[in-house]
């Protein structure tokens, strides 16, 4: 196990009261996988993901849980060992490689500096060397001519690019991917997705790929964990949670898929009714009770544990509910 | 309905110290394309291809440089929408409605939801008082999925869904025939996506209305549009009925783009499909096409398409050998 997120609890102090942002997230990543991390705004992705590095802003509060790495407890890092640790061991790449760059320095200058951060005693010669190595890994076209280009002057998939060559630089043995796709076509989003699998095979690189896009994950990913409200809800191989989804909301959220060739006449795409809960109040029950058609009294007690049956859920219902709420529907 | 015949636009570039003056991007080249009564007509392409211009020409929120828009009312009344005078403009605005992808951002904070629906009413022709007014906005509201009494809350109280319920609404305020709806659902969590899309289709029911759906998600376009025009750098590459086009697809760019969208079914991930030759650099300061192929143009029915059938037409452009079918 490389990295074990165990019941991490994370919420935020602002002027509206306090928000709960991650209610109890379970997670596991293993050596040389990529593990999706499914979920609609809101549902504690993004922060469960950028806690991983300690990167959560002054106003977030780690109230509960742990997160280790190679045994480790993150929480035990001292400012030293932190620095090191990221990018060393884990890196980060974010939705808009845009603004991940800063504009006033070229690529080769922003790619210079990550890699002195980790080795200082390079020459000025090996760190061009390294740099279009890393271009040319990433398929960034032409690297050694475009070194001395500024973020502007590539498109959204280039920079992208470039944004994985820069994270791949410290030599990570994990890297974070926190919706990379979402601003970019489909079309370059179906490279940036062969380049993530190519580099998992070549690199035996971890990836943990965040995304609200359920297909999208499901190309890529060997185990998925769906995120509701703050609390993962399921998590399990790929394949199995596709095929046999244990939480009612997983179901939904495949009904609720637009696959292509699906067209309104001849059948009305169905939809999960309500809205997400409101993450400053959240109820004591499951967080899908109010929008879930199997709800019972029991439901709206207390927060599911998480059951082992399967794959990890949390759900109380017995049997496999994603085919009862097929049945239901 | 709405018909845009020919239609180009481009942008002017700020000629600077080192830039030579009169540069253009160009952004829309010439596309002929008409939505009919009733009809849902989707404009899918990259970021960058021209859908969003092309939609705003039809109620001028720029001017034309070539080519004009037409819209035709209920009733058969014409109008050209680039040479319309200030008043028929108003008209045509409060028949064409336009709504935006972002809700947070076109929706002022500011005001309270009854001013949200009706400010727009009240600078038409056919304002019909503050209390009928009202009256109105009420059961529209409703019959988006709202109640009532929202009208005096503000923006802010609201889901990103439900706030682009109200921007639906305020576009149904002036009973109009056309409604534009520019990516108004890539903004959305996919479940209330759906919930968005299927009111549409219901409005469509009630309200007579023909819709020009502009995404760049192709599984949504194809759920929701009768009918799809597939655009790259300004100039439509294919047309067909949506069901057409999901058996079978003719030009290569359109092969391209479908090929790239991730599918639940179908386990392990494909290699993108093939590459297209035209997609590497795109420099939009030059027109796509030269005046000579422009000139070739100009017997066509819809011009640089070939149609493959009756209701499909395939761009010449871009790599597609005459002839060849799927």
């Amino acid at each position: 196990m490389l990295l074990e997120i165990e019941d991490l609890h994370i919420s935020f102090a602002t002027e509206r009261g306090r928000l709960y942002a991650v209610r109890g997230a379970d997670m596991v990543l293993e050596e040389g996988e990529i593990l999706g991390i499914v979920g609609e705004s809101g549902s504690g992705k993004s922060v469960t993901a950028h806690s991983i590095l300690r990167l959560l802003p002054s106003n977030g509060i780690y109230s509960g849980g742990d997160i280790r790495y190679n045994d480790r407890s993150i929480f035990s890092l001292s400012t030293q060992e932190l620095r090191k640790f990221r990018g060393g061991e884990i890196s980060i790449i974010f939705q808009e490689p845009g603004r991940s760059f800063d504009p006033i320095y070229s690529i080769g200058r922003t790619m210079a500096e990550t890699l002195l951060l980790h080795e200082p005693d390079l020459t000025e010669d090996e760190i061009r060397e390294r740099s279009v190595a890393l271009l040319q890994e990433t398929n960034v076209p032409h690297p050694a001519d475009r070194l001395s280009n500024f973020p502007h002057q590539f498109s959204g998939g280039l920079l992208q690019r470039i944004m994985i060559a820069v994270s791949l630089a410290s030599n990570p043995r994990v890297l974070i991917a926190d919706e990379p796709t979402t601003a970019l076509d489909v079309t370059i989003q179906a490279g940036i997705m062969d380049l993530l699998l190519r580099l998992k095979q070549e690199r035996n690189l971890s990836i943990v790929f965040i995304t609200h896009n359920l297909a999208l994950i499901s190309t890529i990913a060997d185990r998925i964990a769906v995120m509701y409200a703050g609390l993962v809800l399921e998590q399990g191989p790929t394949r199995e949670v596709l095929d046999a989804p244990r939480h009612p909301y997983t179901r939904a959220l495949l009904n609720s898929l637009l696959t292509f060739g699906h067209h309104y006449t001849t059948e009305r795409l169905s939809v999960i009714p309500g809205t997400v809960p409101d993450p400053y109040r959240p109820e004591p029950g499951c967080p899908f009770a109010p929008r879930c058609p199997l709800v019972t009294e029991e439901c709206r007690k207390a927060v599911p544990p998480l059951v082992q049956e399967g794959h990890p859920h949390r759900c109380i219902l017995p049997g496999v509910k994603g085919e009862d709420y097929a049945r239901v529907r | 309905m709405l018909a845009f015949a020919d239609v180009h636009k481009r942008f002017g570039l700020q000629a600077g110290f080192f830039a030579p003056e009169n540069r253009y991007v160009y952004a829309v080249n010439g596309v002929t394309l008409t939505v009919g009564d009733n009809e849902i007509y989707g404009l899918v392409g990259e970021s960058g291809c021209g859908k969003t211009t092309l939609a705003r020409l039809a109620v001028r929120m720029y001017e034309t440089n070539q080519g004009d828009v037409s819209f035709v009312d209920r009733h058969g009344a014409r109008y050209q929408v680039g040479s319309a005078g200030k008043r028929e403009l108003r008209l045509i605005r409060s028949k064409v409605k336009y709504i935006f992808q972002d809700p947070a951002r076109s929706l002022n904070p500011r005001m309270s939801i009854e001013d949200v629906l009706t400010i727009g009413y009240r600078y038409s022709p056919f304002w019909p008082g503050k209390r009928q007014a009202r009256k109105e906005a009420e059961e529209i509201l409703t019959d988006v999925g709202l109640q009532a009494s929202d009208l005096d809350r503000r923006p802010a109280d609201f889901s990103g869904g439900q706030r682009q319920r109200i921007a639906i609404a305020r576009a149904l305020m002036l009973k109009p025939e056309v409604l534009i709806c520019d990516e108004v659902v890539s903004a959305l969590d996919v479940s209330i996506q759906g919930q968005i899309l299927n009111l549409l289709l219901r409005l469509r029911e009630e309200y007579r209305l023909s819709l020009l759906f502009i995404a760049h998600d192709l599984a949504v376009v194809s759920y929701i549009c009768d009918r799809v025009g597939v655009m790259y750098r300004g100039l439509l590459m294919e047309e067909a009925p949506t069901k057409e086009l999901i058996a079978n697809r003719h030009h290569p760019y359109t092969r391209h783009l479908y090929a790239a969208v991730p599918q639940v079914e179908g386990g392990a991930h494909q290699k993108s499909a093939g590459t297209f030759e035209g997609l590497d650099e795109i420099d939009t300061t030059v027109p796509p096409l030269s005046p000579e192929e422009y000139r070739a143009h100009a017997d066509d029915e819809r011009p640089g398409m070939d149609r493959v059938a009756p209701e499909h037409f395939v761009s010449r452009h871009y790599g597609r050998e005459p002839g060849t079918a799927r």
